[in-house]
């Protein structure tokens, strides 16, 4: 017994990889870091991410371009500091139309139920039959390409997930003592429903819509790089790497540090759900 | 019925008045009936215990009441329940909330789960000052400090800010008693209010329902399955049993001179001195279930002093004694039962 003790309080300077505050801290750092480096980046950022400097192009890293440069001679450095702000801004607003839907709708159906809660699921069924990117590639085609599109499709599709999270809360609270006890103070319906049976079903959304804010990112990622998202010759770390593909074999710097900036902001928020759930004691 | 003019005890109009209140359930095997032809009268100032076995129907009265009934399974089927001067049974839901909380307050079994857990304490009381009385925000602060003082908590400045987790048992039910007095209803529905707490703080608790119906006139019906907790605070007890009333009456003619075999081996069946250690007495049998009641008496399969007409008609109210009734085709003969041998003598002749 007292070699355990021993051998787990050697090691508590460790960072406790998994479990604890760590994740939390870890992912709060990395997310603090991208915030920052957004709002700097005006006047931060090294060069003009659109300016094109033909006599520059594809230069390796060095000391003028510390990441390198792409065919067009911009300096890839900027262009990732610019995308960032795109990038972050892509993950807010993705993940809170859909929050915000989601957390209306499966409240009403959980909490009313019968045809109301019928109809918002059936319509949830169909949402989900589809695969998630066919469905947002399919409504930003019928509109136009762009950032807009994008978050008009991110806002029809991605608030299933926060509905049916927040209606199985709400079915179970909505019958629980609390609820009844304010009905028998008087309360209205909506007064129950969003002071007193909200508040208490919404902890598990809040950490879902973390991990949330990875997909959101990396599918507008991906639907920049599939030319229907943000669109050249603005920044952005999908439509960086879609334009260096053609190059990897002479340039990789043009696809790894674009790449490796969305990992990492991913990595960010994916840490800070896990130590948000730990610390707020939610299980996926 | 005959009750209408019961409970003379304390005078003037019921501020509660209940007429053969009927309240049916859908089963999957069928409707039912849960409550059926409950009346009763209940007067500014006055207590009255709802006592009765699990499943006898109190809860469902006292929610039937409330009109708090779960719409999916639960409705009012006849009968009429008149608050003051209004009958509540179908009024509609709007009009309900506008009552509830303000004209008639319910208190709960399990106060840890009737509070809101990520709410103040202050907030939760507050709210329903602010919803019903349009109260500003530091009035109903103000008013809410002020609850919690009368309900006994210390140093309620302090206390108003803190979650329900903060509070122990007792004091929870003296906040969830503050949240239910918060807009001065007339009537208090007490569902079980001390089941869930230690003698002590029971007792306490049961000291300060007393205080506050001497302090506010407070009419409140209390609904327990404890004979002890009735004979130290009613003034008048219903026994319910398979859904319908057995007896009612004055607290100490009921207990004394039960006019019903089944209110008077209840009252046998309490612990008491002459108990020792031996068993504790008990009601051979099992109390009826909602989808098989008896036929006629629905008391006559446990009950000692059955004779035919028991099995074929339902007993009618009949008034024994001033404001004393009973639902039993042989009142007259109800003896008493008060040591273990006449409660050993009872089970013989069984």
């Amino acid at each position: 017994m007292s070699i355990t003790v021993a051998a787990s309080s050697r090691f508590n300077w460790l960072p406790r990889f998994g479990r604890g505050p760590f994740p939390l801290y870890a992912g709060a750092t990395i997310i603090a870091f991208w915030v920052i480096v957004a709002l700097l980046t005006p006047w931060i950022a090294p060069y003009d991410p659109i300016t094109q400097d033909l006599s520059q192009t594809l230069q390796p890293p060095s000391l003028a371009h510390l990441l390198g440069t792409d065919n067009f001679g911009r300096d890839v450095l900027s262009r990732i500091m610019w995308s960032s702000r795109i990038d972050l801004q892509m993950g807010i607003i993705g993940v809170v139309f859909p929050f915000m839907i989601g957390t209306i709708v499966g409240s009403l159906a959980g909490y009313f139920g019968g045809w109301v809660d019928a109809v918002f699921m059936r319509i949830l069924d169909v949402v989900l039959a589809f695969p998630f990117l066919v469905l947002m590639l399919s409504i930003i085609s019928i509109l136009q390409p762009g950032l807009i599109s994008f978050y008009i499709a991110i806002a029809l599709v991605g608030w299933v997930s926060y509905a049916r999270l927040i209606r199985a809360q709400v079915l179970v609270l909505k019958n629980s003592d609390f609820v009844i006890a304010g009905k028998s103070l008087g309360f209205s319906h909506l007064r129950l429903m969003f002071k007193h049976i909200l508040p208490n079903s919404i902890t598990a959304s809040i950490v879902f819509s973390m991990s949330d804010v990875v997909l959101v990112v990396l599918a507008g990622s991906s639907i920049s790089y599939l030319g229907l998202g943000v669109q050249p010759p603005t920044a952005e770390w999908g439509v960086m790497i879609a334009e260096g593909q053609n190059f990897i074999s002479s340039a990789w710097w043009m696809t790894t540090f674009p790449g490796l900036a969305l990992v990492l902001m991913a990595f960010g928020f994916s840490l800070l759900a896990d130590g948000l759930g730990e610390k707020l004691g939610v299980r996926e | 019925m005959t009750v209408a003019t019961s409970m003379r005890t304390i005078s003037g109009t019921p501020v509660l008045s209940v007429r053969d209140l009927v309240v049916g359930a859908k089963t999957p095997q069928g409707p039912r009936t849960i409550v059926d032809g409950v009346s009763f009268d209940l007067h500014q100032g006055q207590i009255l215990g709802l006592v009765g076995e699990s499943g006898s129907g109190k809860t469902v009265t006292c929610r039937a009441l409330m009109r708090l009934l779960p719409a999916t399974s639960l409705s009012i089927q006849s009968g009429s329940i008149r608050l003051i001067d209004q009958d509540i049974a179908h009024l509609p839901e709007d009009k309900m909330c506008q009552l509830r909380g303000s004209k008639i307050g319910m208190i709960f079994q399990n106060p840890t789960s009737h509070l809101d857990p990520v709410m103040r304490i202050g907030e939760q009381i507050a709210e329903s000052i602010r919803f019903h009385e349009n109260a500003s925000r530091r009035e109903a602060k103000a008013k809410a400090v002020d609850l919690l003082r009368q309900v006994g908590i210390p140093d309620p400045q302090s206390r108003v800010d803190n979650f329900p987790h903060e509070f122990s048992g007792g004091m929870r039910q003296r906040a969830l008693i503050a949240t239910a007095l918060a807009c001065n209803p007339g009537i208090l529905v007490a569902d079980e209010p001390t089941t869930a707490l230690d003698v002590t703080v029971q007792a306490q608790i049961l000291r300060l329902l007393l205080d506050l119906r001497d302090q506010r006139g407070l009419a409140m019906i209390l609904i327990t399955h404890d004979l002890g907790v009735v004979a130290q605070t009613c003034d008048s007890i219903a026994v319910m049993y398979g859904g319908r009333l057995a007896e009612i009456g004055p607290k100490r003619a009921l207990l004394r001179e039960p006019r019903h075999p089944y209110t008077a081996r209840l009252i046998a069946c309490q612990p008491g001195a002459s108990t020792g250690y031996g068993l504790m007495p008990s009601i051979p049998g099992q109390p009826p279930s909602v989808n098989a009641f008896p036929s006629g008496c629905r008391f006559h399969p446990r009950c000692d002093l059955a004779i035919p007409i028991c099995q074929q008609e339902h007993p009618p109210m009949r008034e024994m004694a001033q404001d004393h009734f009973s639902a039993c085709h042989r009142a007259e003969d109800v003896v008493p039962l008060r040591t273990d041998t006449d409660v050993n003598q009872a089970r013989k002749a069984l």
